[in-house]
This record gives C-alpha cells, structure tokens and sequence, in this order.
C-alpha cells in the first residue's frame, strides 16, 4: 500500500540526531512532506535516495530497501533536490541528454525539447548552465526529475527560486501528471496553501519525528482550523456584531471589509456564518480558515516549539 | 544479455559524460607542461630528485648526471614524470571527483539510475587516461629525438612501464579525493605522499641518488624484453617483488578500496 515507509528510522551526524525513529508512510497520489527548517526533510530524502545510509531502522521505497537496493530504487525515480550541483560547462540540452540517456529513454533528443519547452527553458537550450539563474537551474532541475517519465518523483523545496507564475504552472503540471499519467509526488514544502491545492496526504515533521500524517482531508477535520475570515461587500460593522453575538466566536477583529474570528466550535460557526449573512441579505466575498488547513495542522505541532 | 548492453552503454556514457566535463584548457596545459619538464630537464630537475652533476649510481657503477643521461635513459625520463603525475593526478582528481562533492554535482548524478562504482570507475579511466597520454606524448617524442624508431619493441615496452607510476599517482589521488572529499588536500597531498615514499625508499647513506624506481624500472624493461624475445624466463627475486608491490599491488589495493568505499560506504549529505 505504501510507495514510500520508514520504520524506526535514526540518522545521526555527529552528536546531533537528525532522524529520531522517524515513522513515514507515503500512499500513492501527490504526498506533502512538510516541517520547518532543520526538521530533517531533507536527510530523510537522501536517505530514501541511498544518498545516505541510516544508522538505524529500515527504509523502503517501492518496498525495496533505500541502502541496498538505491540503484533499482532511482531508476523508479525522478529527484530534485534543494540544493542540486550541475557540470557548469555544460549546455542545458546537452545535459539532459546524457540524463535521457541515463534513464534510457527513447528518441531522447525531442524528449530533451519537449521537455524544455514545458520548463520554459527552449530559448536556453544553447546556454551553458554556468550562465543560468536561480530559478533557470529550479527548472532545468525540475525537468531533470521529468525526464524519465518515473513512477514517482521526489521533490525537495521545487518552488524555491521560482516567481509566483513559475509556482502556479508547477503546481498545475503536477496536478496534471498524476491525473493523466498517475505519476506519484512525494513535495517537501514550506509554502503550504499550494501544497494544500494539490496533496491527498501530508507528512508533518519535526525535530526528525513525525508529528502527524494522514489523508489532507482527514487531517483537516481532526484540526479543524480555530481562525477563519469572512469578507462581505458591505455592512462589515453590522455583520461582525452579529458574529460577535455567538457564543462560539472568542476573538473577533475587523480589517477592511475582512473579519477575522477565533472560534472555540468551529463546526458551528461554519453552520452560522452562512445563515446569518443569509438573514441579513449582505453579499459574502469570502469564508475560509485564516491560515489554510494543513497550515493549521503544522502551526499546533511545530509553533509551540518556537519554530515558526 | 540486454541488462548487460545496457549497463555498459551506461558507463559509455558516463565516460563520455567525463570526457566533456574536462576542460580542454587543463588538458592543454597538462601537454605542454609535461613536455617542458621533460625536454628541459636541467630546468626542471634542479627541484626534483636529481641534479645535474650529482652522482648517479648504475649498475655498481657511479658517474656525474648530465643532460644526456636523462635523454639516453628512458627509466630517467619516467623518474622525472613520476613526481609531475603526482602533482597533475592531484589536480585532476581534486578537480573531477572531490570538488563534484563540495559543489554537490555528484550527489544530483547519484540521484539519477546510475550505479556508483560506474560513476567512480569512469572517473578513474578518463582521469587516467588523459595523464597517461600527457606523459606518454614527450615520452614519446624524446624516445624519437633520441633516434629510436617509433616501430622498434623498446618504445612499446617503455609505454607499457610508464603506466605503472601514472597508475600509482592516479590511485594515490583516488584514494585521498574519495576519503577526504575535500579539493584542496585532494590536491595537495599526492605529491606530498610521493615524495614522502620516494625519501622513505631512499635507503643511501651518502649523498648519492640511488634512483630506486629508475632501477627498478630498468630491470623490468629487461625482464620484459627478456620474456617477449624468449631470451630468459624473468627470475623472481625479491627485488622483483618490491616492483610488483610498489609498482603494481599498491595502486591496484588503493584504487580497489577507493571503489569500494564509494560504492559502499561512502554517504553524500
């Protein structure tokens, strides 16, 4: 049932514990890895990559074994890591070339601009990647872990570097391979409402333990957010004393057109947001939890440490 | 059958991967700088192992070096680029394997389906390669100088001894570039290591250059030549197992444990 498992997994550098019995499961679909800095994401990465070897516990991908079996493991996988190195004299179609090659992927060269063309890379085909930017090298990286057309694809922090619409096609064609090809992705992230957008399960780290991990839906019902916004076309001052006026809301704020209520039930104040905007006859702009809903799950186990 | 295509048009391509990875510069200057050493060697010895004018002991016999003494002796000739393979295998290896660990290039190729001693041992051979080449053309060229024909069996058997001492220097900085990981003492130490030994083997109480590798090199010239003309079969005395330790099962053992170490042991963070 797993693509992805680790049991009682421990990874030390030195005296510092990187992975602390760390219990991941990841099903198939699009999967979010998610915990702060230092959380130890990218060491279970590399771990499941046979990049590093566990000092103790096992980990499994396809239910091979990540140290001894790495090589059949990465023929299965596509990666982008946070930090990837690239031959700098290289071209971009020339590098990806020999990946194609690696993977032995047929007719590789049409594969190669096909595949540049989806990143936005066509026009720099011909550059060397010495002359690339960031976000050049995010999505010849990105292309890079397409490039085999894998059963699953790893991604480590895929959005940094990239502007706003680079993030926004990313997420699409992600969505889009898994509907079409069903290609599995296994996203490390901090930017949470686009994972949010995406995932059917969400892994929460912290300190190398997993904290929480579950279907997104699931998880969102079980931490129900405790903060939500409603923004109205007009009477905000009126709606938000009716709001006040229930004895689920704490905490109650107005920002513009926005308010924001803490709520002790969040299930009822979902049930009587609508009505009472309904009795008042006052159009609703919006109504959402505050911070998105896997946000929600990773602010109760991570923010009481201090880490975010 | 199939696996085994595959798994060797990996490694081609992996070699060819190397191969354009090198810079031509380096590779150009890696030429012209061996030339230069070994066309000028009153230049370039007066810091090496041997001085111009300095007693050489050969076959009981000991004699002033002069110019002529490293063009007419092919086993002088190797004994000035063995010190030079040392530094230039350091720069190479520093280069191609350990700063591919400090700029994390070899971690994103490991990420792609290719099998780690493939990765190193294609390192090795293009590595290896290119120094062989850079040492074998002024070889060459002072072998053809000297009037040798360039079909004459001499010059062929010269080729085949001069690949033990690259052999060692590319193990040698093999070796350190995958326990290390780090260019600058990638870079460094080979040379230091080689002539840390070269002081160690060194075992003349007067101030007389015994020219152990050059010895020893001459007597495997003969010994070879010898066994390929039919003339002796080669007698195994104890000198010949120091040359088949040093020359040989040395660089052999440390580049088996450089392949094994990355293949099993070593961790990429």
């Amino acid at each position: 049932m797993w693509i992805i498992e680790t049991r009682e997994l421990v990874k030390f550098f030195g005296d510092i514990i990187a992975l602390d019995s760390l219990n991941l499961r990841v099903p198939k679909g699009v999967c979010g890895f998610i915990g702060p800095n230092g959380a130890g994401k990218t060491t279970t990465i590399h771990v499941l990559l046979g990049l590093l070897k566990a000092d103790r516990g096992e980990a499994y991908v396809f239910g091979l074994d990540s140290w001894q079996n790495s090589y059949e493991i990465r023929c299965r996988v596509g990666v982008l890591l946070e930090n990837p190195g690239y031959p700098k004299g290289f071209t971009a179609e020339r590098y990806l070339e020999f990946i194609a090659k690696m993977y032995e992927v047929n007719q590789s060269k049409s594969k190669v601009k096909e595949l540049l063309r989806e990143v936005d890379l066509l026009w720099a085909r011909n550059r060397k990647i010495g002359e690339f930017s960031a976000g050049m090298l995010q999505r010849l990286g990105l292309a890079k872990a397409l490039i085999g057309e894998p059963e699953l694809i790893i991604l480590d922090e895929p959005t940094a570097n990239l502007d706003p619409i680079g993030r926004l096609e990313l997420m699409e064609k992600i969505r889009e391979l898994w509907k079409d090809k069903r290609i599995n992705f296994f996203i490390s992230s901090h930017i949470l409402p686009e994972l949010e957008k995406i995932c059917t399960w969400a892994s929460i780290i912290n300190e190398g333990i997993i904290v929480d991990q579950g279907p997104v839906v699931e998880l969102a019902k079980k931490y129900m957010p405790r903060e939500y916004v409603v923004e109205v076309g007009s009477r905000v001052d009126l709606v938000a004393r009716n709001l006040e006026n229930l004895n689920v809301v704490e905490k109650i704020s107005v920002e513009g057109n926005k308010i924001i209520c803490k709520v002790k039930d969040a299930q009822k104040f979902c049930r009587e947001v609508p009505k009472i905007i309904a009795e008042l006859n006052i159009s609703l702009r919006k109504f959402q939890p505050l911070y998105g809903e896997l946000m929600e799950v990773y602010k109760r186990h991570v923010k009481v440490k201090g880490n975010i | 059958m199939l696996r085994l295509k595959a798994t060797f048009r990996k490694f081609i391509t992996l070699l060819a991967w190397e191969l354009e990875e090198i810079p031509y510069l380096l590779l150009g200057t890696i030429v012209f700088s061996t030339t230069i050493y070994v066309l000028y060697p009153g230049v370039s010895h007066s810091a090496g192992s041997l001085r111009i004018g300095e007693l050489i002991e050969r076959d009981s016999l000991k004699f002033k070096a002069s110019i002529q003494d490293y063009l007419f002796y092919p086993s002088l000739i190797i004994d000035a680029i063995e010190p030079l393979a040392a530094f230039l295998a350091g720069i190479l290896f520093a280069t191609n394997v350990a700063r591919t660990f400090e700029n994390k290039e070899l971690q994103t190729l490991l990420t792609c389906p290719v099998k780690r001693t493939h990765v190193i041992l294609s390192k090795f051979c293009v590595n290896y390669s290119i120094l062989y080449i850079s040492s074998a053309i002024p070889f060459l060229l002072d072998m053809i100088l000297l009037g040798i024909s360039s079909l004459s069996l001499d010059i062929y058997i010269w080729l085949l001894i001069l690949a033990f001492p690259i052999l060692f220097a590319c193990s040698l900085a093999i070796f350190i570039s995958v326990t290390l990981k780090m260019s600058a003492f990638s870079a460094v130490l080979p040379p230091l290591i080689y002539f840390g030994l070269s002081k160690a083997l060194d075992t003349s109480s007067e101030k007389t250059y015994m020219l152990l590798y050059s010895k020893w090199d001459e007597k495997l010239f003969k010994a070879i030549q010898d066994w390929i003309t039919l003339q002796s079969v080669p007698q195994i005395g104890v000198e010949f197992l120091y040359i088949f330790l040093y020359r040989f099962l040395l660089p052999v053992l440390l580049l088996a444990f450089s392949v094994i170490y990355f293949d099993k042991i070593l961790q990429l963070d």
